[in-house]
């Protein structure tokens, strides 16, 4: 597969330079003829322009645009996903996904920190994300950034492999009246409606509501059914207050329903959930930002949120509040350092009502983070960037963590940059590592094996050398190119403890615990290019290699070193964006990925063999409001397995949608 | 045949009135083509018919109106073919290009690539005090003391324009171009 990627670059670079003498020089006269308003109603077409201050940062940054979502078909975040070089997006069932950065690939994906408008939507539970309840209308989704590598110095713990925020659009640009229905051989229906409207000058708001309902995909054979269904209403409005400040209030209220193959939590030997299987779901979050600019040099922002989330789970009853609150602050010292600086705090409100053999002891538990971080961007001459940075916080899990890195850009020539980072990023533990009490033996039998939460498990900790380098070839082909070395050290593992007797029953236990016995290292090579033969032709090729080596100092009774083989070696994907005359669009995603050598929720030792898989999507402008799509997802395969152990995946089928979208 | 040339007929028809009412007879010829540094460079070319300079800004009555780029170009040609042979209000236009604010300190209008990013502040501190237009493209250029960013929106470029900083510049801008722009300081309209 390198091969083959060495080969697609130097084709497009072949084709650039004919590319670009090709391109009429016409245009822009004809744009002259245009008034000031026609002018801004000519739709551009760009290779990697947009929101492009993110691409000069010393980092391996990467940017799903609105248009790309749109073009991908996609109708969830994780499948949104797909093409970026570095994370691995896997569906295990209709419902759950794992999407993991640069390694550790889990439907609990420990190591990835996503935030929704800067709301955090990592879960402290498990660590990972509940992709089934994160629904958004795609539409109203501005960008999706993923930062690739540590990001705890900004974002703070759990941050490890990478930081994916997601980031919806102001209400002003989502104006007037919008509806979208979708159906198709796997959703039985997508359908949402919003409208959005002006309260006063320079104040804006947008309020929708959407329904979803999934067919189940081809369960094991007697498994429960994995279809699902979530309702979801939310707003957002956008004041400018004045020149230097502006207001953001959003919110967000969801119910669903969701099918499981397997219970949540099996614990073998011991009694599970069974028959229909399902896990009852709703949430919602009100957010508030203030943005204020001192002047031209320094800005502050404060924001403030509570979210709050249920799941009626078959093995467990959760709610969780969580209130955050956030400053952050940036000025220019000394003309030439950049500092940002700021401090937050979190409260978070658990409660946790085991089911069956499940048990966190104890039930609720409340929890305080503090932290503050302080970065200084100095621009050494015209060329060279560094930045220095540290976050401190202190958490209830495993007290304080320090995170800091160094990070420089240089400029080597107008349109390249090459950028070199060191950092330190930490993972604290989770509330069922701390306080999980399971009987993982017959609880009735004179020696009993207990899954014991533990007090003296620490954080994992990563120490990441990452180099990059971009270049802007020609106006219409770019290079993004990152490698990394990461070194691990205390992963979690589970290991026996010392046995006591529980002078209640006298019965003698064998404590089984979470501690920090596994290291490692993993290594990776991620690319794109980006290349635009014709202005109404896009193409991309991403490519992502990483070889992980993890070695288990202790017993590692829950095969954790495994997860060492759960991400694809290699992982190559192709798009093209094509738009045809009379408002057509087609758009072809094709990927190929290696197999899954060893998975830790495969007891059987089963894997998941390399596959291929191609999308195609034909849409259809119809005038000014009305846009068609038609197409056809994972269409090489009747269905194929992505991730998963056998017993608890479903095999995801070929699909075919159609798609309306209205505007007014 | 008589039937199907009618209806031909009709649909021709219908296809020169729609384009009539949304008058996008030259915009629909280079819809599919136009990149954003190319609408951008068109853009430039405008502000110089829509913008007033106070008298001191020029040497002279016949001196040029200069559009400088400073730092990364992302224009290219398409700049300099838009300005080609263009005059006015008697001054003729050229472009000039450099790396360093202090050798743009003569131009009229500024654009100021991307690779200034980091340096945003003193180059605007530079130009404190002098009649010079400033446009961008860089994120909420236009919120931190610039005067026109250019802003995607839907595969659009957008205008957002901070009037209050170009009138501190001496610089009038008509409505015609505030009309359509989205107004980020609190100056009349």
């Amino acid at each position: 597969m390198p091969v083959r990627l060495v080969l697609g670059v130097a084709l497009a670079l072949g084709m650039a330079t004919r590319g670009v003498a090709e391109d009429g020089e016409s245009t822009p006269t004809a744009l002259k003829r245009l008034s000031i308003e026609q002018l801004m109603d000519v739709e551009v077409t760009s290779v990697s322009k947009t929101r492009e201050s993110l691409l000069n940062a010393a980092a391996a940054v990467s940017i799903v645009t609105d248009e790309d979502i749109r073009r991908s078909g996609a109708t969830t975040v994780p499948e949104a996903l797909r093409f970026v070089p570095g994370l691995f997006v896997a569906r295990e069932t209709s419902n759950s996904w794992s999407v993991s950065s640069r390694g550790f690939s889990g439907v609990n994906s420990q190591e990835l920190l996503v935030l929704s408008d800067t709301r955090s939507i990592y879960t402290p539970l498990f660590s990972g994300v509940f992709w089934d309840v994160q629904d958004y209308l795609m539409d109203d989704i501005d960008r999706i950034e993923v930062i690739r590598g540590p990001g705890g110095t900004l974002w703070g713990s759990n941050a490890v492999n990478g930081v994916i925020n997601i980031t919806t659009k102001p209400a002003q640009d989502t104006q007037g009246g919008y509806f979208e229905a979708e159906t198709g051989t796997q959703e039985h229906v997508t359908t949402a409606l919003r409208y959005g409207g002006k309260l006063a000058d320079d104040a804006y708001f947008r309020v929708f509501g959407k329904f979803t309902d999934v067919d189940a995909e081809l369960d094991p054979p007697g498994a429960s059914p994995d279809n699902w269904r979530l309702g979801h209403v939310g707003f957002r409005s956008d004041w400018q207050a004045s020149s230097q400040d502006a207001l953001t209030v959003q919110g967000d209220l969801y119910d669903g329903v969701i099918g499981l193959v397997e219970p949540t939590i099996t614990i073998l030997n011991r009694p599970s959930p069974s028959g229909r299987l399902q896990t009852g779901v709703n949430g919602g979050n009100v957010l508030g930002r203030w943005q204020h600019s001192f002047d031209a040099t320094s800005d502050m922002q404060i924001r403030l949120y509570y979210d709050r989330t249920h799941r009626n789970d078959p093995s467990f009853l959760d709610d969780l509040d969580t209130i955050d609150l956030d400053f952050q602050h940036r000025f220019l010292l000394a003309r030439r350092h950049e500092i940002t600086w700021g401090l937050s705090y979190r409260f978070l409100n658990d409660r946790d009502e085991g089911k069956g053999v499940f048990a966190l002891n104890p039930p609720s538990a409340r929890d305080h983070l503090y932290s503050g971080f302080v970065q200084d961007q100095v621009s050494l001459g015209r060329t060279l960037r560094i930045t220095v940075g540290t976050k401190l916080e202190h958490n209830d899990y495993s007290g304080y963590e320090v995170q800091p890195s160094i990070r420089a850009a240089w400029d080597l020539a107008e349109a390249r940059t090459f950028w070199v980072a060191i950092s330190r990023a930490v993972r604290v533990p989770d509330r069922l590592e701390r306080d999980v009490d399971i009987d993982v033996t017959d609880p009735t039998a004179p020696v009993v094996g207990r899954l014991l939460g533990s007090r003296d498990f620490h954080a994992e900790e990563l120490l990441a050398f990452e180099l990059g380098y971009r270049w802007q070839i020609a106006p219409n082909l770019s290079l993004d190119l990152a490698t990394f070395q990461n070194r691990y050290t205390g992963l979690s593992s589970l290991e026996f403890a010392t046995p006591f007797v529980d002078l209640n029953t006298g019965q003698t236990i064998v404590p089984i615990v979470n501690r920090n016995l596994t290291d490692g290292r993993a290594d990776g090579i991620e690319t794109l290019v980006t290349y635009s033969p014709r202005s109404n032709w896009r193409l991309s090729l991403d490519y992502s290699y990483i070889d992980m080596d993890l070695t288990a100092h202790g017993m590692d009774l829950n095969r954790g070193q495994l997860v060492e083989g759960s991400t694809p070696r290699n992982q190559i994907g192709l798009r093209s964006y094509l738009d045809l005359p009379r408002g057509l669009q087609l758009d072809v995603q094709f990927r190929a990925l290696s197999a899954l050598s060893k998975l830790p929720a495969s007891v059987t030792g089963d894997t998941i063999p390399g596959y291929q898989e191609l999308d195609v999507r034909l849409g259809w402008r119809l005038g000014h409001h009305t846009q068609l799509s038609l197409g056809g997802q994972d269409l090489l395969h009747a269905h194929h397995v992505e991730f998963g152990a056998p017993y608890q995946r479903s095999s995801i089928r070929r699909s075919v949608y159609g798609k309306i979208a209205w505007e007014l | 045949m008589g039937a199907v040339s009618a209806a031909a007929r009709r649909l021709r028809m219908l296809a020169a009135a729609w384009l009539l009412t949304c008058g996008l007879g030259a915009s629909g010829a280079v819809l599919a083509a136009a990149t954003p540094a190319q609408v951008e460079a068109v853009f430039l070319f405008n502000f110089t018919q829509f913008v007033d300079w106070p008298p001191e800004a020029f040497a002279g009555p016949g001196s040029p109106i200069v559009i400088g780029v400073l730092g990364s170009d992302p224009f290219g040609a398409a700049l300099d073919e838009v300005v080609r042979g263009e005059v006015v209000n008697g001054h003729p236009l050229v472009v000039h290009r450099a790396q360093r604010v202090e050798e743009l300190a003569d131009c009229q209008v500024l654009f100021i690539g991307r690779s200034e990013r980091a340096h945003l502040a003193p180059v605007l501190a530079a130009l404190k005090g002098r009649n010079i237009l400033t446009v961008s493209d860089l994120d909420e250029f236009a919120n931190h003391g610039g005067m026109i960013c250019f802003v995607l929106v839907n595969n659009k470029v957008r205008l957002r324009v901070n009037v209050e900083a170009a009138k501190a510049a001496g610089l009038t801008l008509s409505s015609k171009l505030l009309r359509f722009a989205q107004i980020v300081g609190p100056g009349e309209l």
